[in-house]
């Protein structure tokens, strides 16, 4: 009980997270969560099902090049990704670095994709519990 | 909502959709706030406006759940036999001995046509009672094949260890029990002698054996009150999610069963209040949010009955088709704009008032519990479809 009540975030904390996110961007290496079921529809969107908590969403055919690029080549890099995507849609990199750095953090915030950083791979629940635990030493 | 228009401005955007739900969840929450229970029937001059705007932006940003390939996931009634007879099943199944039962071949057929033509992403097992069915096991097993999502519904009371180990086995996603007591005196006047021991048994062995396991309570007059001890329950018991919604009367005989709309509040308010000292996800649905929104959303969804008739919704006697016979591209082509095209859906999307109607829907003979003959809408002629959105038209306007 106590640890379900502890799960609860404060906007300071949510907060804290998604800025250690952002600053932190260029030195992960991000992965596909491979337990969500997904199929791609005919103009590229993706419609995703996570049976771990049971949301249902749709990606837009540009959020879900990268969520296939990650699973085509798991363990790429920020500017990595940047560069399919730019390749992909033909656009210059420097103009989508924002948008990208956006869907990124959405992607692990929902539970799309893990990041790994000190050789250990997370994601974004493993990275509250971490932050709770730390918080609570 | 903010957010969204902002970048729907940029030339490059990403964003993302649930289905939908959880906003109309939101905006009838909301409701809740004003004393308004959260019916999407009776909030449709709210709820359709916003999810109008909703819709209109994820169409935008290209992630909308329209034009698909075909559902998401199908549920599938293997069979209408049961080995119970509770007073309130919308589809008297208990009385339905000689109810026909789909059979391995063709529920084989019907995962095969969905999977390579649509694929699906997942399955959900219904009935009836689903353990009931000699070929349980396979079908599960069969589906687990192709790597769908497989989850059953049932009463428990046929599960026993082993057959709690197999369900483990065949890495069946979850189960859902049907649990409407947290003691025998209550649950086994609804339901029986000795189903309240059943089920709980059956959802310990599931639990030991590592099953994903829910619990569904149908909420009446008899039980609504013992609701916080149902919750208590279930989170001694270790469920995942215990999941109730309005109660369905499908005939006169269920109208003494409605709980009152002051008694559905507190359920609806002690969920809100309590949810944060659970770990078991407690959840309040509407039944017929389906058909309100059944235009915008179409079918992520669709049940089929053991005679391979596809069903809009699983409360009326209605079917759209049959898989078993008919061409699947054809049909859901069709199924995709069924709520706003066709005009027996469309009149019941526009005028159901709340889950009471279903029995108002039986002065037309809609309703499943009497019977057992299903409609096809699909087979009905351009005039019948309108002699009969007509009829609907009347008995739900009165």
């Amino acid at each position: 009980m106590n640890s379900q009540k502890s799960a609860e975030l404060t906007p300071e904390q949510i907060n804290n997270i998604r800025k250690f996110i952002q600053t932190n961007l260029k030195n992960f290496y991000f992965y596909p969560n491979t337990n969500l079921k997904y199929r791609i529809e005919q103009d590229g969107r993706i419609v995703c099902f996570s049976p771990l908590t049971g949301r249902m969403s749709v990606l837009n055919p540009t959020m879900a090049s990268i969520y296939l690029s990650l699973k085509e080549t798991p363990g790429l890099e920020f500017y990595k990704i940047i560069e399919n995507i730019a390749k992909k849609f033909e656009i210059e990199p420097k103009n989508i670095e924002r948008d990208i750095q956006n869907a990124i953090i959405w992607l692990f915030t929902n539970g799309y994709i893990n990041i790994k950083y000190d050789n250990t791979q997370i994601s974004f629940v493993q990275l509250i519990q971490k932050y709770l635990g730390d918080g609570e030493e | 909502m903010k957010s969204e228009n902002n970048s729907s401005n940029s030339s490059f955007f990403f964003l993302t959709s649930s289905e939908g739900v959880r906003l109309s969840n939101r905006i009838l929450n909301d409701n809740l706030k004003k004393g308004v229970l959260p019916r999407s029937t009776e909030m449709r001059d709210v709820l359709l406006p916003e999810f109008q705007k909703h819709v209109e932006t994820r169409k935008k940003l290209k992630c909308w759940i329209d034009d698909l390939k075909g559902p998401i996931f199908i549920a599938i009634d293997v069979t209408y036999r049961c080995n119970l007879h509770c007073p309130y099943c919308y589809l008297s199944a208990g009385e339905r001995r000689s109810a026909p039962i789909l059979s391995l071949r063709d529920f084989k057929y019907i995962i095969d046509t969905l999977v390579k033509r649509s694929e699906i992403l997942g399955l959900c097992i219904c009935g009836g009672e689903p353990t009931l069915h000699p070929n349980l096991k396979d079908m599960i097993s069969y589906a687990k094949e192709y790597g769908l999502i497989v989850n059953m519904v049932t009463n428990g009371t046929l599960i026993n260890e082993k057959f709690a180990k197999d369900l483990s086995s065949l890495e069946i996603d979850s189960v859902q029990v049907s649990l409407d007591g947290s003691k025998p005196e209550i649950m086994d006047k609804l339901r029986g002698k000795g189903v309240f021991k059943r089920a709980v048994n059956a959802i310990k062995m599931l639990i030991a054996n590592e099953v994903t396991t829910m619990a569904a309570m149908t909420l009446t007059k008899l039980n609504i009150n013992d609701f916080p001890n149902v919750a208590k329950l279930s989170e001694e018991l270790g469920l995942y999610s215990l999941r109730t919604m309005f109660f369905i009367p499908e005939h006169k005989r269920h109208i003494p069963l409605i709980p009152s709309d002051e008694e559905y509040a507190q359920v609806i308010q002690w969920i809100k209040d309590n949810q944060k000292h659970y770990k078991c996800l407690l959840e309040f649905g509407d039944p017929t949010e389906h058909i309100v929104l059944g235009s915008y959303i179409g079918h992520v969804m669709i049940s089929v009955n053991p005679e391979g008739y596809v069903l809009p919704s699983p409360y009326m006697s209605l079917a759209y088709g049959n898989i078993l016979n008919d061409s699947w591209d054809d049909l859901w082509e069709e199924l995709e704009r069924l709520w706003s095209d066709n005009p027996v859906f469309n009149t019941i999307s526009k005028l159901l008032r709340n889950e009471k109607d279903f029995v108002i829907l039986s002065r037309v003979g809609l309703n499943r519990n009497e019977n057992e003959n299903i409609i096809d809408v699909r087979k009905l002629s351009r005039e019948k479809c309108i002699r009969l959105a007509k009829d609907i038209e009347e008995v739900l306007k009165v």
